[in-house]
């Protein structure tokens, strides 16, 4: 855990920091600056807005990735660089990456070449996690409170914390699991169902118009993987427990095997009332209601309802939001889709990062860049949900086709869930190898569609986990 | 002699300037410098240097995300030598590549047969059929993941609705046949490659053999045997080497299509080291199932080389 804080900063072997350079562009920076539209004052040592002050960083240069590629959000990054590098005088690289993996090679380009980023817009909790272990992050404890006292508290499960109480991680947004229904086919049904009045919905209402109740998952894909942690979650399961300090695979642990026993046994129970997908991963879980393939779909974040809309489907409206499933009488929370949120990196630059997400919090950027991704997203922070601008948004959703409830839904779910790391405190540094590798979905795969018995497949693939955990020992 | 150049003037003076370079440039020697520096220099860059770096990194363990390097030895190489997982993933991959150079040989060779005979509109079909070996790799990989949807695809869909099956096929889904569909979708591309080869050699065979071999009684297989086969057999020597390298090779297409699923059915070595990398964030480990896999390939290339003998080959020609 990065109880050091900002005590070691790694070396930059920048070749384009000569001095000279530096100074042309200290004095060209200086100029632009002055032509900004941050309508700030400017004194010697920095520059006051009406939120907030900032330091004068003319020379410096923040090195800022992300790898949100839609329009919105972009903009709204886009404006936010204009207004800092017009406010403070630093000179901003923006980078945006493509989504998928190319984030992680990339900062793993970065970080290798002894240069890391300043600033990463929507790191995912799971790889923040794991740069904490790694000493790389720099405290962003001054940005939380700000944005606390603005906006509330956010759920336990989103942060990541040092020991020494330190927060390293500011959560934007979260993809809570939700299990989206038909209602023109399925009926009513209420907000929060039972295990087995779930399977009593799925078994009544196959086959009905020519469709499949269930979408269940069991390609090789994240989405699958997410779904049966999630599964595994609402009846109390965990993936890894700490054994002496370091991360064990628990899949087969005390108690939690028999969890995972009755998961996987009403997995495959319900997967009977699915199609046969064994190739189905996040595409085809978003595209199951639109393509009518099947009248219930689990998914992590609301893009089954977004897609159906977008597709101007006549039962878009008829689509609903409801928690995920739990067995009675369990309260667990369940997990997320990995938040994704605001990271800096400890460099010798640190003073610019710490102005640079001082400045998207206070100055309004990190509103709106909430507010941008929802709802494919879900704000995390509560008070987010109660701004005028929120409301606004939440309108122009209800005229599209979205119901009250299906807000209702996602602001709880969201509340009430864990990111996956969050299983343990500190962190599970290792959960992104751990999902990176789709244990997760073999298991599923092996179990619903390969014939072996859950007790086996368990063995099996609690083995291949710690394995993995095993072999990313690393530095 | 040198009187004589002081007082010949600048244009005389240029002129010998204009010889003594050209003689200078006519050199073998500097010839070859200048044609073959700058590109071994760009060599350098972009292949030599990550080799080295890959050879070098594989003695380290190194986390992804971390930049401090720590030598271990040989360790990384025992641990990849040593786990059945990375000889089942080779094992894969020896069929990957073996399958996927046949068939696209097979397929290639018969398509560039085809359209080598004379016929009507023969120009456009045969841009046609070139069409795919231009498409970039990733959309062949994504045409080909919808085509073969078990839920949407057109395959699935033209099966259901002849009535020839009753429920989907999951080509990328099912154990037992997501390695034979991954095969054929990369094939699908790269069989064209091998039909370009094969069609610029079969173009250069003289009309003058088939009349020949028709006046003396051959019939269509025996010309195939006797002048077609023995005519291609230097580049299907060389098509068998650089599409074996390649296939063997191959990861984006296989990625895109499975990502090594269902289970591990079609995780071969260079998914395991993409794992290794970027799932479990170990480099060195990466590192060292690369450098094996490299020279894995020198080993065979050179026992190929020392066996075929492609060079005798080209020269008959």
């Amino acid at each position: 855990m990065g109880t050091k804080g900002e005590r070691r900063p790694i070396r930059r072997r920048r070749v384009l920091k000569s001095a000279g350079a530096s100074a042309t562009f200290a004095i060209l920076a200086g100029c632009t600056s002055n032509k900004g539209n941050g309508g700030g004052n400017k004194g010697n040592g920095g520059t006051k807005t009406s939120s907030g002050e900032y330091p004068n960083l003319s020379g410096k240069e923040v090195h800022f990735l992300t790898d949100e590629t839609a329009e919105g959000i972009q903009t709204v990054l886009k404006n936010f660089v204009a207004d800092f590098k017009s406010t403070t005088g630093a000179s901003v690289n923006f980078e945006t990456m493509g989504i998928g993996g190319t984030a992680q090679n990339r900062l793993s380009q970065l970080i290798q070449a002894g240069s890391p980023p300043e600033a990463f817009f929507n790191h995912d909790h799971s790889g923040s996690a794991t740069l904490v272990s790694q000493e790389l992050l720099a405290p962003m404890t001054e940005g939380m409170q700000a944005i606390t006292d603005q906006f509330g508290t956010p759920p336990d499960g989103t942060r990541i914390k040092s020991q020494g109480g330190e927060d390293y991680f500011i959560p934007t947004t979260a993809f809570p699991g939700v299990m989206w229904y038909r209602k023109d086919i399925v009926g009513d049904v209420p907000r929060q169902m039972t295990w087995e009045k779930f399977a009593q919905v799925v078994e009544e209402n196959d086959n009905k118009q020519g469709m499949r109740s269930f979408f269940a998952l069991r390609g090789k894909d994240t989405c699958t993987a997410l779904t049966t942690a999630i599964w595994g979650s609402s009846n109390g399961g965990y993936i890894a427990e700490r054994v002496d300090g370091e991360v064990k695979a628990a899949l087969t642990a005390d108690g939690n095997m028999e969890k995972w026993t009755k998961v996987l046994e009403f997995t495959k129970r319900i997967g009977q009332h699915s199609p046969r997908n064994a190739d189905a991963g996040c595409a085809e879980a978003i595209q199951a209601i639109p393509t009518e393939t099947a009248s219930i779909s689990g998914y992590v974040g609301a893009r089954p309802k977004r897609q159906t809309i977008n597709q101007k489907k006549p039962f878009a409206d008829k689509l609903v939001a409801t928690h995920w499933p739990r067995p009675k009488g369990k309260e667990e929370q369940v997990t997320y889709g990995t938040p994704k949120g605001l990271v800096r990196f400890n460099t010798d630059n640190n003073k610019a990062s710490k102005a640079f997400w001082n400045f998207f919090i206070k100055e309004g950027y990190y509103r709106k860049a909430v507010l941008a991704q929802t709802p494919a997203a879900w704000p995390v922070f509560p008070g987010i949900t109660e701004t005028d601008q929120y409301d606004q948004l939440k309108n122009k959703l209800m005229d599209k086709g979205w119901t009250q409830r299906d807000l209702e839904v996602m602001q709880w779910v969201t509340a009430h869930s864990k990111a996956p790391a969050a299983d343990m405190t500190p962190p599970n540094p290792s959960i992104g190898v751990f999902y990176g590798a789709l244990d997760l979905a073999e298991l599923r795969y092996a179990v619903e569609l390969d014939g072996m018995t859950p007790e086996a497949a368990l063995k099996k693939y609690n083995q291949q986990i710690q394995e993995g955990f095993d072999k990313s020992s690393g530095a | 002699m040198q009187s004589e150049k002081n007082t010949s003037g600048p244009a005389e003076w240029l002129w010998e300037a204009k010889n003594d370079t050209y003689e200078l440039l006519s050199q073998r020697r500097v010839l070859i410098a200048i044609m073959v520096l700058p590109v071994t220099l760009l060599l350098g860059f972009i292949l030599f240097l990550p080799i080295l770096w890959a050879i070098t990194a594989g003695f380290f363990n190194i986390h992804a995300l971390n930049p401090e390097w720590k030598f271990v030895g040989v360790e990384n190489y025992v641990s990849i030598l040593s786990d059945p997982e990375f000889w089942t993933t080779l094992s894969r991959s020896v069929v990957f590549a073996i399958s996927s150079v046949a068939l696209q040989l097979v397929a290639g060779t018969g398509i560039a047969l085809l359209i080598n005979k004379k016929f009507r509109f023969i120009s456009l079909i045969r841009g046609v059929v070139l069409l795919p070996y231009l498409i970039p790799t990733i959309v062949v990989a994504y045409m080909g993941l919808w085509i073969g949807n078990s839920q949407w695809g057109l395959i699935n869909i033209a099966l259901l609705e002849s009535g020839f099956i009753q429920n989907p096929i999951s080509f990328f889904g099912n154990e037992s046949l997501a390695m034979m569909s991954v095969i054929v979708v990369n094939s699908w591309k790269f069989s064209i490659f091998v039909s370009i080869m094969v069609l610029a050699r079969l173009q250069g065979i003289p009309d003058g053999y088939y009349e020949a071999a028709r006046m003396s009684g051959a019939n269509a297989y025996q010309r195939f045997r006797d002048i077609t086969l023995p005519n291609l057999k230097s580049i299907i020597l060389i098509v068998l080497l650089l599409r074996g390298i390649w296939m063997f090779n191959k990861f984006d297409v296989i990625w895109i299509l499975t990502r090594g699923g269902p289970g591990d059915a079609t995780t071969t070595a260079p998914i395991y080291a993409y794992q290794a990398a970027f799932s479990s964030l170990s480099l060195g480990r990466a590192a060292a199932v690369s450098t094996f896999l490299f020279g894995l390939l020198v080993v065979v290339a050179s026992i190929y080389f020392v066996v075929f003998k492609p060079a005798e080959e080209v020269r008959v020609q």
